[in-house]
């Protein structure tokens, strides 16, 4: 006799199944609700504190085409786009499309925008882009809260603490989802017409900054890379792995960023005898490209000039540096305040030390204009980046996702079996005694991700990095969980194991410099041949590379 | 930046546990004064901070940053 599902654990189906409740599955929440389909919301967090906005947020990107030439769909066309980007300009121009309409469902639940005596918003530039596309916001960091609870009215099923550790497919379709309760190790099923991949684009705990501790991260550390780990194992083609790795500059030992403001404020960043140095590096200054300021502040610490490196803002006017320090910075994390006690910051008076963040490892599961997956009935909600790209992502991808299962209507049938057996999988760190803990497992990971795979690499280092992932991985059936917390923390090392395998892999591919945070000291220069995308697609259970 | 709980304030409601997205306060029953099982977990997102209302929880100065005090700065900044 079979097993029956019911027995294994809780059944939940619905039409849109949302995976991750951070920006972008708020954002699929919302699309989902106005489409009028039952859309089911799941995270290991709770809905009112997940995901990277949890902490708060300051800025939101808007091109909102107000006239001029740089606040233009176009604009952001051109600046989005390119070889690499996987963007198509039909995503980026739904993209645009949707800001306005993510805005106004932001402001009606309270987020507060701010704006110009004259009604407009107050907007400053950022990332080397063309205009000034960045609305400040205020009291950041209650965003999430209040997003959660409108969330909550609209009538979206919310499943807060489970982790989603595999996705199903039947007939070579998204069919639904397994995870389990990481507070007592029930087993949910979730079938579903269509699922909506919304489990965030940074996974930080790989590297560390120099606190060493892996949760005083940039963005959260509660994403370990299950994003592209689930989409992969079940047969979704994922692209960038190898250029999509970020950086930024952090206040020294505080995990979280707010480079946003302090570049675009016209802070100057100087090295340790005080030289404003990256002029030497590109003609934006620190308003350049984000990668360009990384390797820069990196080379100057190779050749000795750093550290400490400093950001200077004490030249700016103090009604911007109150603004920036008092609003913004705590907006986008409320703590900053407390570590400016402790350290004594003051903008307006005083150097501000900084030093580079860890490093997050990304990437992107390849989808279609609709932002379809190559598996069919699997949505990318997590198609561009910060608050704005997350959440209208998710967006666009619930909306195409509601509208896709017309021709599907009906739920597939879940292989009792294969539920089983994955039940078994997940829990069985807590049966194993005596093995490795999921901190020791990780540290693992970590030596070598930092050591081979950090700011300058090669092709050797590499390759002894993927040798070592693959020992590690050896050993992951001894992973043992002495509580519930422990065995959630044991998953999300098999999760981060797997992105740094494939990260590691897609990597050596790219034989070149310039197009990420990190440069190939075996490959310099920027290639005219590698301006393509790299896909990394499952091959029976092992990872295949192709240039698209 | 791990949760200290001011057990005078706290009501025992539960809250902050129910709220944290690391869930660092593993193990926490209501009605019994929050337990942080897993301090060095927390990236101080003020999640139980913002939740609580009695103002009972407060965000601890993990051991890095203490490090890097220094009661002369803000001289040693200039």
């Amino acid at each position: 006799m079979g097993t029956r599902l019911e027995d294994l654990g809780m059944v939940h189906e619905t039409d849109v199944l949302i995976l991750g409740s951070g920006a972008a599955g708020c954002g699929a929440a919302l699309a989902a609700s106005e489409a009028g389909v039952r859309a089911m919301l799941v995270d290991k967090g709770k809905l009112e504190s997940s995901g990277c906005l949890g902490g708060g947020n300051d800025h939101f990107m808007a091109v909102l085409n107000t006239g001029p030439e740089n606040d233009s769909t176009q604009a952001a066309v051109d600046f989005f786009s390119g070889p690499v980007s996987g963007f198509s300009p039909a995503m980026i121009r739904q993209w645009v499309e949707v800001m306005p309409r993510m805005i106004r469902s932001l402001e009606d639940i309270g987020v507060e925008f701010i704006r110009n005596p004259d009604g407009t918003y107050l907007r400053t530039e950022g990332f080397g882009q063309p205009g000034n596309w960045w609305i400040n916001i205020e009291n950041g960091h209650r965003i999430k809260r209040r997003l959660g609870r409108r969330i909550r009215a609209l009538g979206v099923d919310v499943v807060d603490n489970v982790m989603v550790t595999r996705l199903l497919t039947a007939g070579g379709r998204a069919a639904g989802a397994l995870g389990y309760d990481i507070r007592d190790g029930t087993f949910h099923i979730f079938r579903a017409k269509a699922v909506v991949m919304a489990l965030g684009n940074s996974a930080n705990r790989a590297t560390t900054n120099s606190t060493g501790n892996p949760f005083n991260t940039w963005h959260s550390p509660f994403n370990t890379g299950s994003q592209y780990v689930l989409a992969f194992d079940a047969g979704a083609r994922l692209i960038n792995l190898d250029v999509r790795q970020q950086a930024t500059l952090i206040p020294k030992g505080f995990g979280c960023a707010g480079m946003n403001g302090i570049n675009s404020s016209g802070a100057h960043e100087l090295n340790a005898l005080g030289e404003r140095f990256m002029g030497r590096y590109h003609p934006g200054m620190e308003n350049g490209p984000r990668r360009e300021q990384i390797q820069a502040t990196c080379q100057e610490q190779v050749i000795g000039n750093g550290p400490p490196f400093h950001m200077d803002m004490r030249h700016i006017d103090p009604d911007t540096l109150n603004h920036l320090q008092y609003v913004l910075m705590p907006g986008d994390k409320a703590t900053f305040l407390d570590y400016c006690g402790q350290r004594g910051i003051d903008f307006a008076k005083y150097k501000m030390e900084v030093e580079l963040s860890e490093i997050e490892f990304s990437g992107m599961i390849d989808c279609d204009d609709s932002f379809e997956t190559s598996l069919p009935g699997l949505f990318n909600g997590c198609v561009f980046s910060t608050f704005s790209g997350s959440s209208c992502s998710g967006y666009i991808a619930a909306r195409s996702a509601s509208a896709s299962f017309v021709a599907h209507p009906g739920l597939a049938e879940v292989d009792s079996q294969l539920a089983a057996s994955e039940r078994e999988r997940v829990l069985r760190p807590l049966a194993v005694e005596g093995g490795l803990s999921s901190g020791r497992f990780e540290t693992a990971i970590r030596q070598v991700m930092n050591y081979y795979m950090g700011y300058v690499r090669n092709a050797a280092g590499m390759e002894t990095a993927l040798d070592r992932l693959a020992l590690i991985d050896s050993r992951k059936d001894t992973l043992s969980a002495a509580t519930y917390h422990e065995l959630m923390r044991a998953n999300e090392a098999r999760h981060l194991l797997a992105i740094c395998r494939l990260v590691t892999l897609a990597t050596l591919e790219r034989k070149e410099s310039g197009r990420s945070i990190y440069r190939r000291s075996d490959y310099p220069e920027k290639e005219k041949a590698f301006a393509r995308v790299l896909c990394v697609e499952n091959d029976n259970g092992s990872p295949r590379l192709q240039w698209l | 930046m791990p949760p200290v709980i001011n057990e005078d304030k706290c009501i025992k409601c539960g809250l902050c546990a129910k709220y944290c997205a690391e869930d660092v306060f593993f193990g926490t029953r209501v009605k019994e004064y929050p337990t942080v099982a897993y301090p060095e977990e927390c990236t101080h997102c003020n999640s139980c901070v913002e939740e609580c209302p009695e103002g009972a929880v407060s965000l601890r100065i993990p051991f890095p940053m203490m490090l890097l005090y220094r009661p002369e700065w803000p001289k040693s900044g200039q």
